[in-house]
């Protein structure tokens, strides 16, 4: 078995008096891809936000219990949450890729980072936007805003940025839902790849692209962690019955 | 139902017209009383000549140009940065309540009539000046720190809605790569809100310009070049301001010209900040 690189205990989230989270405790090993799944609503965007503390910038939210990142807890005062976002990243539903040049949303981060060095930026650049599989499109057109790119391309950009901080893990919030077909088979297979190098957790409504793309797959309802384990066995053998009904289609 | 609506359609169309009609007339009456003594003297006399001695027949407008020039140069440098740090707090740090209460104070800025800006100008600011740089305190420095506070509203709030315009996903993407709100504002949000904010600068450069009564009683108002910001200044409006009530003839025409210059000044101004924002919208 793969090391942990993240997990919570007894993980409780509120917005204000709104408990959105009830005791989550999940595993989430190295260089693998897990799923989030579960009816609109029931968190798992919320937890997502919470592995790189997003979720602090919600006005009066409230955490209990433990999140470990290789054993740190990320919750604990000494945490510098700048450095912490860096090492986990995370890639929104919509699109969201800065109105600047490709180039300046790439070297974004590591500026933010201290990075200096024009060839070393240069280079980030050019790794990041390989391995997103843009460099060829994109290598003449760096100067081009990000925005006005493609929807999956713009959402590539998006991954190619979070790449260039070097980052440990990718938290991905339905990073496939405003794209076509061609494209999320695009993204998929770069997650296929992504693994070697990364640990990506992904939220999706779709339950074939959790199928296809995971490992690991976690169904969640109203706030719980009601099933979590291997993919195959949670769409092939649920132990629960209201797993069963939801990725057989029973639920919304 | 459907006949009411016709008229009050046709109502709203004859107001329109009224207002924008009022605005062409006025123009045309300013052109039409300005432009013979303008042709008289000729333009480029006009707006380079340094002597303005109107029973002499001399209508040189150049010092009332530079000294305008000047005032605004000096208000900008002192308004825009307070203007922008103040927009910049409020959208991006302020917490929801703070905000509440700081915007519309601001705001009530802009309603505090000009003569009570000059009014303060004359008893706190020239005051100041004279004891602590010497001269009499009437001067271009004087205006421009009055001129600075008159137009921090204006650009503030423009600013502001600027900066709240830029999509919350943007601050997000940032924050997520581990940037503080600070490299966040900096480096994300104000070159997205450049256009907005460039337009607000140039509304306020446009009010600054066009200020009269608080720059009457500050400015000292000779007819000089001002070569340091302690020297007293006249600007085109207070020009006008000042000898309207006594002008006839050519001087008075003359100082319809000085209108004309302010008009065509502001109306520069005020195109630019329009193209720059239509430009944003576009985008
Ligand atoms: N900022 C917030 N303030 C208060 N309540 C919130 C906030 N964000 C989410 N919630 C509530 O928390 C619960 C979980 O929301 P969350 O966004 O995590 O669900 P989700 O599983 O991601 O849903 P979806 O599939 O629709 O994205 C919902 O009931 C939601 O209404
Ligand atoms: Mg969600």
């Amino acid at each position: 078995m793969d090391p942990i690189i993240l997990s919570t205990q007894n993980l409780n989230f509120y917005y204000g008096s709104f408990q959105a989270l009830y005791n989550i405790s999940i595993n989430i090993p190295e260089h693998h891809i897990v799923a989030l799944i579960g009816p609109s609503g029931c968190g798992k965007s919320t937890l997502l936000k919470v592995f790189n503390r997003m979720s602090d910038l919600v006005s009066g939210n409230r955490v209990e219990g433990h999140v470990f990142f290789k054993n740190q807890d990320i919750f604990a005062a000494q945490t510098d949450i700048m450095s912490l976002r860096k090492r986990i990243g995370m890639v929104f539903q919509q699109p969201n890729p800065f109105p600047l040049s490709v180039r300046e949303n790439i070297e974004y981060g590591p500026k933010v980072h201290g990075e200096t060095n024009k060839e070393r930026l240069e280079q980030i650049v050019h790794e990041s936007l390989q391995s997103v599989m843009l460099w060829d499109r994109l290598k003449d057109s760096l100067k081009k805003r990000a925005t006005e790119l493609l929807p999956d391309e713009q959402q590539r950009i998006c991954i190619a940025r979070l790449l260039a901080v070097d980052p440990e893990i990718l938290l991905m919030d339905e990073p496939c839902s405003s794209l076509d077909p061609i494209a999320i088979v695009g993204i998929e297979d770069l997650m296929q790849k992504l693994k070697e190098k990364y640990t990506i957790v992904i939220v999706t409504h779709n339950m074939q692209q959790a199928a296809r793309v995971s490992d690991l797959a976690g169904f969640m309802l109203l706030g719980k962690l009601i099933e979590y384990g291997a993919t195959a066995q949670i769409f092939a053998a649920p132990q629960d019955k209201r797993t069963e009904d939801y990725v057989s289609g029973h639920y919304g | 139902m459907i006949e009411q609506e016709k008229w009050i359609k046709f109502i709203l169309m004859l107001i329109a017209c009224s207002a924008i009609s009022a605005l062409a007339l006025i123009t045309f009456f300013i052109f039409w009383e300005g432009l013979p003594v303008i042709w008289k003297i000729g333009l480029w006399d006009f707006i380079s000549g340094l002597k303005w001695a109107p029973t002499k027949g001399k209508f040189g407008i150049l010092p009332m140009i530079v000294g305008s020039f000047e005032v605004t140069f000096g208000a900008m440098i002192l308004g825009v940065p307070l203007a922008l740090l103040c927009a910049i707090y409020l959208a991006e740090f302020a917490s929801p309540r703070t905000r509440n209460i700081l915007k519309p104070a601001i705001e009530v800025l802009a309603g505090i009539p000009s003569v009570v800006y000059g009014f303060i100008g004359m008893m706190v600011i020239v005051p100041f000046l004279r004891n602590t740089f010497g001269g009499s305190g009437f001067s271009v420095a004087g205006c421009s720190i009055v001129l600075g506070i008159m137009i921090l509203p204006t650009i503030t709030s423009i600013s502001f809605d600027a900066l709240m315009a830029i999509p919350r996903t943007y601050r997000e993407g940032s924050l997520a790569l581990g940037a503080t709100p600070w490299q966040t504002v900096k480096m994300v949000v104000l070159p997205a809100a450049k256009s907005g904010i460039v337009a607000a600068v140039i509304l306020g450069m446009g009010r600054a310009i066009g200020e009269t009564m608080a720059v009457i009683m500050i400015a000292g108002n000779s007819l000089i070049i001002p070569l340091t910001p302690f020297d007293p200044v006249r600007t085109l409006t207070s020009n006008i301001a000042l000898e309207m009530g006594y002008a006839t003839g050519d001087h008075r025409q003359a100082l319809f010209a000085t209108g004309i210059i302010l008009f065509v000044v502001i109306m520069c101004l005020n195109s630019l900040a329009n193209w720059i924002a239509n430009k944003a919208v576009a985008k």
